[in-house]
């Protein structure tokens, strides 16, 4: 029986069309279970679902061509020099991470990650934003307006002061933190994964017995502290309620 | 080398049908089952890895596609037709050419050697070493992208850019003039054996092959580097080696050290830079941000591959300096 022979760039050329259509299926899987957002802020999914397509239409011209017959071509991708481990090697860096996401159900980062770097309570004056909103009696925080209401409390605290707020988020507490000290936070997203960070306010009451990481929704009533010599805000606590995990884990920024 | 043609389709069906498997079953009783569960910190880096690959996706893909038309439309011969003689002309010359080539540090490399074999003086050729990877459309709007809100970053990019491109330029031309600093030279290129016999003239096929072959020679380093950065990520943070960053030279000394050493892709590394802009300064993200991409543990070996190794020792040198001195300067005035 006679063999018919293979040049290994064609089994490389045939290796990308697999690892490319095996990316657009791990983005589909993603978006169908709605935990692209767990990784990437919306504003990227556009991006993404255009890279899909053209990721799997590539990879399968890649598999189907990979002979490079009727292409003008002159990269190196047809040098015979090179031994076969090395030129195949650098694919199991596509294929085992490939493994691991494939099998990954739960996205969330559990560790605090961000400890060190301290929370932020702090945006800059934005001149945009619209200064004259009639402040209510009741301010309700939702993941719509968290940073519109972050603005309120921070630049015109004097209005504010003395006002309902309603709050869900979790207990955070950095690592000096007494019992009776904690931070009201959620997960700030501005990009990706990688760059979270904890957005939140100072609670002041009967705090201790909160448990670091547990998400509540507490009501409380707006205070003014100096700390350092700026003022701050700071929620004095009045109802606790045991709350879960909301369904956007992070608030996206932009 | 190669391979009988029944294993290879063998096993890329087999490994094709794995990935569809994985695809309608993979989940986390899967992993138990084969036995290779993550720790807690295992699975946060490859979160971290997942987020820092995906943002960064779209714009590697753009940049293979954008350079590979580039690369079948464009010949090397039209570019180096453009060149003038004039050294500061041909820097000026070198930066306009940097502004339309989207490629980056990884595909500039060959393209640089290319040129400099057919022609191109070597000081145009280090301006465009140094220029395309940061000076292209595609890593002004990845930057832009990843600092909205930090104007400042984008402007001093792309002034350290120019300015350490222009600096460095000018040395390589009063040191090395017209010296040979190529490893093959002209000569060697006129028996190069076309191994493909295939070869054909349809454009469009030409651009998509090119397409992957770039995506891939650029993935493997990115994926490396992603990694890096999400360990990194997870375990720099609270060390004794951030403390340094509140220190400007020390922490553009740190940030130019990472940026060395993470290998990122211009065309991504922006994002990355964004995440650590909460912990170092302005001049250390500026150092990050304009060194990286020009070198990096990934290219340099690229280079060493293509360049005499007291070329590549003097140009490292003379980069490292400069970039060093212009965030620091240019960062202190824009912020």
């Amino acid at each position: 029986m006679k063999i018919s022979w293979s040049p290994n760039w064609q089994l490389s050329n045939e290796l990308q069309g697999v690892i490319l259509i095996s990316f657009s299926l791990l983005l589909f899987k993603l978006f169908v279970k709605d935990m692209i957002k767990m990784l990437v802020a919306p504003k990227l999914v556009p991006f993404l679902l255009l890279s899909m397509v053209f990721m799997f239409i590539l990879g399968f011209f890649r598999l189907l061509n990979s002979n490079l017959k009727g292409a003008d071509c002159d990269c190196d991708v047809c040098d015979q020099s090179t031994s076969t481990v090395k030129q195949l090697l650098p694919y199991l860096l596509f294929f085992s991470p490939l493994f691991f996401f494939f099998t990954m159900e739960d996205f969330s980062i559990n560790k605090e990650l961000l400890s060190t770097n301290g929370y932020v309570s702090e945006i800059k004056n934005n001149d945009d934003r619209n200064h004259d909103a009639n402040v209510e009696e009741k301010i309700i925080v939702k993941d719509a307006n968290f940073f519109s209401v972050m603005d309120l409390l921070n630049n015109q605290l004097e209005e504010v002061e003395g006002k309902e707020i309603v709050m869900n988020g979790y207990i955070y507490r950095e690592d000096g933190f007494k019992d009776n000290e904690a931070v009201l936070a959620r997960k700030i997203m501005t990009h990706c994964v990688a760059d979270l960070s904890i957005y939140g306010y100072m609670l002041n009451g009967d705090i201790s017995k909160l448990k670091t990481g547990a998400w509540y929704t507490i009501t409380a009533t707006i205070q003014k502290k100096e700390m350092d010599g700026t003022a701050m805000p700071v929620l004095k606590v009045k109802k606790i309620e045991k709350s879960e995990k909301p369904l956007d884990e992070y608030i996206y920024d932009l | 080398m190669s391979i009988p043609t029944s294993l290879k389709d063998l096993l890329i069906f087999s490994l094709f049908m794995v990935m569809v498997y994985l695809f309608f079953f993979g989940d986390e009783a899967l992993i138990h089952t084969i036995g290779i569960a993550l720790s807690e910190d295992g699975k946060a880096v490859f979160v971290l890895f997942l987020g820092i690959f995906l943002e960064a996706l779209p714009f590697l893909l753009l940049g293979a596609f954008a350079s590979s038309i580039i690369n079948v439309f464009v010949s090397e011969k039209v570019i180096a037709k453009l060149i003038p003689e004039n050294p500061a002309a041909g820097i000026l010359m070198g930066l306009v050419v940097a502004v339309i080539t989207p490629v980056c540090e990884c595909a500039i490399i060959p393209v640089v050697r290319r040129l400099i074999q057919k022609g191109v003086p070597l000081h145009v050729g280090v301006v465009l070493l140094m220029g395309a990877p940061i000076l292209n459309f595609i890593v002004f709007g990845s930057t832009f992208f990843a600092f909205q809100n930090h104007p400042a970053i984008i402007y001093g990019r792309f002034i350290v850019c120019i300015l350490s491109a222009i600096i460095v330029s000018a040395c390589i031309y009063l040191f090395f003039g017209k010296d040979r600093v190529l490893k093959t030279q002209r000569e060697d290129l006129m028996n190069n054996v076309q191994a493909n016999v295939n070869k054909g003239d349809s454009k469009w096929k030409g651009i998509l092959h090119h397409t992957c072959h770039e995506f891939f020679a650029v993935g493997k380093f990115f994926m490396i580097g992603a990694l890096f950065a999400s360990v990194a990520q997870l375990y720099l943070q609270g060390s004794a080696f951030v403390q340094a960053a509140q220190n400007t030279f020390q922490g553009t000394a740190v940030m130019m050290g990472l940026a060395y050493l993470l290998s990122l892709c211009s065309e991504a590394d922006a994002f990355v830079a964004a995440s650590f802009s909460k912990i170092f300064s302005s001049h250390a993200i500026l150092g990050f941000l304009v060194f990286g991409p020009i070198l990096d543990f990934k290219n340099t070996f690229v280079m060493l591959a293509s360049f005499k190794i007291k070329f590549v020792a003097f140009f490292i040198l003379l980069v490292t300096v400069a970039v060093f001195a212009l965030s620091i300067i240019v960062g202190s005035f824009l912020v």
